[in-house]
Parts: structure tokens; sequence; C-alpha cells
């Protein structure tokens, strides 16, 4: 037992010195900004009188470095930042929530103008949310919402309902009702309601333009939801995984009528294609109508080569670090941000996918702003890091 | 012994200077390079509220080691935390979402915690099936019963006054004060009590404390249910600090505490480790986490480095082993307090037995 004395003594004066430290720690100072709406800043601000941006100091929270499209964003804010003089601190949350916590109060106690958050375990969004708001920290979240910040995200509701504008035609056109068509609704059940809109959104939409669909309300179909209307509507939890998607899918596949044609719809490619791939080998081969979401490679070469697959919802992810950057400096500049600021996205069809990306998938033009992102044009980032319709492109 | 520069130094002097250097050498003179060396390469580590940083981000993780430092030092292994911390968070937040009151909520997510360790226990014991493959199970068990009891969902805390834990005394969340008040209890524990010595009888040589009378089956099972309701209550901390129960969140724990009671001096074979070592084996693992995420060194490279401070420090543990073995062997006292497995073990069973 002599032996642990050395350690005993290391440990006292670690510990002691820990506690010294805490015990001697300040609260943060805070900070404060008057606010006024996107709209009148878009009028009444010049730039002259903005803050200039070589003073601003963010702090950015990667969703997960270890996702090459998310790391693509947050390397588009750092860079972006640097190359405008920003100070920037860049911490990665790794998909986890304790991670995603501590990573707050680091951020916290970086003390910057604003806290630029992507959280993605939904529940832990409160917590997170409150260490920024005690230190009257302005936050800005990104993807997930978190409790006190203002958000910037692609609209899944949105996309629910076009795709459903691009399919449900298409479905029309070919007899398609509620006795021989199953909408199969693909759904990461972990990543909340936002998330998981657009599969709901999509029947709801279904159910009100084809006949013969069981009728129900967006807040009828929740996480738990397996089935609607008998086989009118099929839901499936991929937890955002391909192989998740495949699985899940033969696990009900069986209990789809064989002669059923089906209108399928994701949270996002990999969702989409595992349980595409699925239906396929079970048999409903060009019975099957899908939209992809996220426009992925896998997304892209889908819609330019698959006759079932007629869509693909992209929200150009690895373009929205000027975007969350103008969001920021908006905020530092005093603007409200609406509830929800828009990404750029649009549905992709197989007629105006070359618009938007080259033959390698590149983008090669961003979609138009819209009334809830147009405030972001003034503060030049937008023009200098992207290539947006109407705007400069 | 020959005199060195005229003074006669005895064999004891030296052994014990040696012994002392090499383990100053290990984990604990690691976390006191790991500490230099973030103040002075990132920004904020040397600071008051970076202190409680780290000691906020180790509160759960030291908590659930705790409980695994007991089960390797008898011998044990303990996988099942990683579903026991995630299920103990889940049942706490549905209780209290439910009215049932934070006490309540806490006590049913800590009864569940020890069920599970009992599982655990009587599994191992009664069955004889390895410690690793029962608590594999179990892990998956747990972990399932999480996944269904939260329909796979995160469940946030609908009331904030339901983490009492997370509210500050004397300017530190109570629930390191929690940390710091258990891990003096099961120091106390493991240094002065007779199960503190059956603990480390038993691991040193299972039949042999057998044989010397001691109840290894009831003191192993004791040590699960010791683990499983130390992880059900890292969960309730955990699900307090989130505002939130995940049946994901916390299912690292078990492997991270395991490295943890290894960075701090323990065997796998068990009989060796310690209360002190394991908490700084966790501060290293936190000091690691913190300091790279504040000089924004990616993830990829934390993993790596914590995998290489792993290897470092049982290496280094290793090699004090070994010096001391060298220095033992040439002692010529061979009466002294020799270290070795059936000198402890006779100390060790004597002491356990009052004697």
């Amino acid at each position: 037992m002599k032996k642990n004395r050395p350690i005993q003594g290391l440990i006292l004066v670690a510990a002691l010195a820990l506690m010294a430290a805490a015990c001697s720690s300040s609260s943060p100072s805070s900070s404060s900004t008057s606010t006024t709406t996107p709209a009148a800043a878009g009028n009444s601000a010049s730039s002259a009188s903005l803050k200039p941006l070589k003073s601003l100091y963010f702090t950015y929270g990667s969703a997960a470095n270890s996702i090459g499209l998310i790391k693509e964003v947050g390397t588009s804010v750092v860079d972006d930042a640097k190359a405008e003089g920003i100070k920037i601190t860049e911490y990665d949350n790794n998909l986890d929530g304790p991670t995603a916590l501590a990573n707050a109060r680091l951020m916290v106690q970086d003390q910057p103008n604003v806290a630029i958050d992507w959280n993605t375990v939904v529940g832990v969004g409160d917590a997170v949310g409150a260490q920024f708001t005690q230190a009257k920290i302005p936050c800005l979240s990104v993807n997930q919402e978190i409790a006190g910040c203002t958000h910037f995200n692609l609209s899944n509701e949105d996309m629910g309902l076009t795709a459903a504008a691009v399919m449900l035609p298409m479905a029309k056109a070919r007899g398609w009702n509620g006795s021989n068509t199953t909408v199969v609704m693909v759904i990461a059940a972990a990543n909340g309601t936002e998330v998981n809109n657009g599969p709901r959104y999509f029947y709801v939409q279904t159910a009100n333009t084809l006949s013969g669909f069981k009728k129900v309300t967006p807040a009828q179909i929740t996480a738990t939801t397996t089935t609607i209307g008998g086989t009118n509507g099929v839901q499936i939890n991929c937890a955002s995984t391909l192989d998740g998607a495949f699985s899940a899918m033969q696990n009900v596949v069986g209990s789809i009528p064989k002669k059923n044609n089906i209108l399928l719809y994701a949270t996002d490619d990999d969702c989409d294609l595992g349980a595409y791939q699925s239906l396929k080998q079970n048999g409903f081969g060009n019975r099957i109508l899908t939209g992809g979401l996220g426009g992925d490679p896998d997304g892209l070469n889908e819609l330019r080569t698959n006759p079932s697959w007629v869509c693909e919802g992209s929200a150009f992810i690895q373009d929205w670090g000027p975007y969350i950057l103008s969001e920021a400096v908006a905020m530092v500049n005093g603007v409200t941000p609406p509830v929800l600021t828009s990404s750029p996205q649009i549905m992709l069809t197989k007629q105006n996918l070359s618009t938007y990306y080259n033959a390698q998938n590149n983008v090669i033009l961003l979609p138009p702003l819209v009334s809830d992102n147009q405030y972001l044009a003034k503060y030049g980032i937008l023009t200098k890091f992207a290539k947006i319709q109407g705007l400069n492109g | 012994m020959k005199p060195i520069f005229g003074i006669q130094i005895s064999r004891g002097v030296i052994q014990r200077t040696v012994t002392q250097g090499t383990v100053l050498l290990g984990v604990g003179g690691f976390f006191i390079i790991l500490i230099i060396f973030f103040s002075f390469r990132a920004e904020n580590f040397f600071t008051g509220r970076n202190g409680i940083n780290v000691l906020e981000n180790v509160a759960v993780l030291g908590v659930v080691a705790l409980g695994q430092a007991m089960v390797l030092i008898s011998g044990g292994f303990d996988l099942s935390v990683s579903g026991t911390v995630p299920l103990g968070g889940v049942i706490y937040v549905i209780l209290a979402n439910h009215h049932s009151g934070v006490y309540v909520a806490l006590l049913a997510a800590v009864v569940v915690g020890i069920a599970c360790g009992l599982v655990n226990g009587l599994v191992i014991t009664r069955l004889g099936i390895n410690p690793l493959i029962t608590t594999l199970a179990t892990v998956s068990i747990t972990g399932g019963v999480a996944y269904t009891a939260s329909n796979g969902l995160t469940i946030t805390l609908n009331d904030v006054s339901d983490a009492p834990l997370g509210n500050n005394f004397l300017g530190i969340p109570i629930y390191v004060w929690a940390f710091i008040v258990l891990s003096v209890v099961a120091f106390v524990v493991m240094r002065y009590t007779v199960l503190g010595r059956t603990l480390y009888a038993i691991g040193g040589n299972r039949e042999a404390s057998r044989l010397a009378g001691l109840r290894v089956d009831a003191v192993t099972v004791l040590v699960y249910v010791i683990s499983g309701a130390l992880a059900s209550f890292g969960g309730v901390m955990l699900a307090q600090q989130l505002l939130a129960g995940a049946p994901t969140v916390g299912a690292t724990e078990g492997l991270q505490s395991i490295t943890a009671v290894i960075l701090g001096g323990a065997s796998l074979m068990g009989g060796t480790g310690g209360i002190p070592g394991t908490l700084v084996g966790v501060l290293v693992l936190g000091t690691v986490a913190n300091g790279m995420a504040l000089m924004q060194v990616q993830t990829f490279y934390q993993q790596m480095a914590t995998g290489v401070i792993l290897l470092l420090a049982v290496s280094l543990g290793r090699l004090r082993l070994v010096l001391e073995h060298l220095i033992w062997s040439r002692s010529q006292d061979d009466d002294t307090d020799r270290p070795g497995q059936p000198a402890i073990l006779t100390n060790v069973v004597d002491q356990a037995k009052g004697g």
C-alpha cells in the first residue's frame, strides 16, 4: 500500500489546484446587443454602420468532423471567417450529447460575440442552450434547434411537400391510389420531429391528393408510428444509416402486399437507398417512385440514371458556411433573425439538375434567396464565397 | 551494500526511491506534465472556469470508474455499465417527468442499477460464467431496456427543477461534489475496511482466498452490485447535466472507465490498483479531452492520443514492475516486505480476517 503514496500526493496537488482555480473563477461577463428586424436592417443600415468583421470573434461547434459533409461545412465556416479576418475557434461535438455540453462550456469560456453550435442530440439542446443563455452569449443553432438560440436549417416540411408536388402527379397519372399503393416513410427516429417532417408531410400530402388513403394530421404521425390505414402508410426507422434502412425495410417488407406500388420518401439519401434496395430485391422493381433528400453524390447519380428516382431535394449543405457566417454577423449587428433562417434548398428534377450541379456532382449555382434568408445578402459574405442565382450568378 | 560517495545508503531507501520515482514517471507524473503542457499550449486552459469544466466533464466517468476499479481489483470485469448508465438516466427522466419526485426517481434508478449488478454477480458466481461474457450480455439487455423504455428517443426533462444535482454549491455543481464525496468513501472502503482488503485478496488469488475462509462469492456479488449502483447513479448525474435521458448517452462509459482504472495502475488480472490511481486516470482522460479541444485538435487525433496514453501509462507501469523486480531480486534481505503475489496475499488475507 505504501506504493500509492506518491500518487496520492499528486492527486491531492492536482485536485487542490483545480479546486483553487475553480474557487477563483469569475462569472463570465455579459454582452448585449440592440436588435432590429431583418427587414429593417436590410433597408436602413448601411455597410458603413456595420461592425468591422476583424473585430468579431465566433466559436463554432461542428456536429461531427468524422462525417465528411459536416466537416466540409465546418471547414467552410472557419476558412471563410478567417479570410474575412473574423477570429474563430472550432470544436467537435462528435455526435455526442455530453461532448456537445462540454464544448458549450468551453465556448462560454471563450466569450465569443456569437456561439454557433451544431448539436445533433435533440434532447440535449436545452442543457446546451442554458449554457449560452446563462452566460448571455448570443447563439446560433445549426440544423437542430437549441433552446434560446436563433436557428438556421433547411425546412424538411418544405422538402416533403415539394417532393410530393413532383411525385404525386406522376403517381396519379399511373392510376395509383390507396387501394394499390403504399407510402413508405423512412425516418431517423432519434433525430427529432423537424428532421422527420419530410416523410410525414409527404404522407399527409399524398393522402390529401390521391384517393383512398387514410387522412391524418402531421401531428398524428410520430416517431413511434409504424403503420397508417393498414398498408396505406408504413414507417420504418433507418437510424440515419444505409444498412439500418435496409434491415428495417427487410423486416417489414413482407407485410406490404406484393402487388402494391410504392411511394418512398426518406430523411436522407442513405436511408432512401437502403430502403429502395430492399424493396427492389423483394420484387417491387419498377413499381417504386422515390425522391431523395440531401443532394449526396449517390442521390444525384440515382436521379440521373434511375427511372424510379424522380427527384432529389438538395439543401446544399456543403455550402452552408457563408450563410451561417452571414447570420452570425447579422446578429452581432443587432438583427433579430426570423424563427428559422432557411438554408439554400431546392427540389431537383431530371430537368433542372444540370442548372445547379455539374456532371461531377459539384455545385455550380445556388438557388435564389427567399424571404427568410434575403437579409443575409447585405453583409457581403455570400457574394464573396457563394454563387447565388439572382444575386451574383 | 557499498557506500555511495562515502554515504551508506540502505537498500530499502534505494528501493523506495526507485519505486516512487517510477510511479512518478507513470500516470501521476504524466498528469502533471499534461497540465504544464496544456497550460502553455492551450488558450484558457489554466483558468478557474476551465478547472470546473474538467471536473464537470469527468464527474460521471469518475463515479462509474470507482465501481469499475473495485470490480477490476477483485479480478472481475464490468462492461454492463455501458448499458446501466443510459438505463439509469432514462429511468430517472421518465419517472421525474411523471412527477414521481426527485428522490423517488433517483432511488428507482439506483435500485435498477443494483438489480443489474445483482444479476451480474449471481450469474458469475452461481453459473460460473466469465465476467466478460456475462457483462457483455447484460450490457445488451440493459441497453435494450433503455431503448425500449425511451422508444429510442431522447427524453427531455420537463421541469428543470428535477435536476437539482446541476445546482451550484460554492461555485461548483452538486454532482461534482457527489463525485468527490463518493471518491472519498470509496478510498476509505478500499484502504481501511475488511471489504477493501478482501477485494485485493480475491483479485490476487481467488482460490487461495476461498481456502483462507473469505466469502469470495458474496463479496463478488456485492462488488458488482456496487458497480451497478454507481453506474446507475452516474446515469442520473448525466441526465441532470444534460437535462435529458437517452439510450445512447453514456454508452461509452464501460470502456472509458476500464481505461481510466488501467491508467491508474490496475491490472486486468486483479489484485492491484486503487482509488487514487483511478482518479488520476479519470483526470488524465478528462484533461486530454479538454486540452485537445482547446487546442482545436481533431477528434480523431484525440482518440489516437487516448490510446497512446493508455499504452504509455501501462508500459511505464510495466517498467516500474520490472525495475522493482530487479531490485528486489538482488536484495539479500529476503525476509523483508518483498512484493509478490503470495506475500501480499498472505498479508491481505490476514488483514481481511482481522489478523
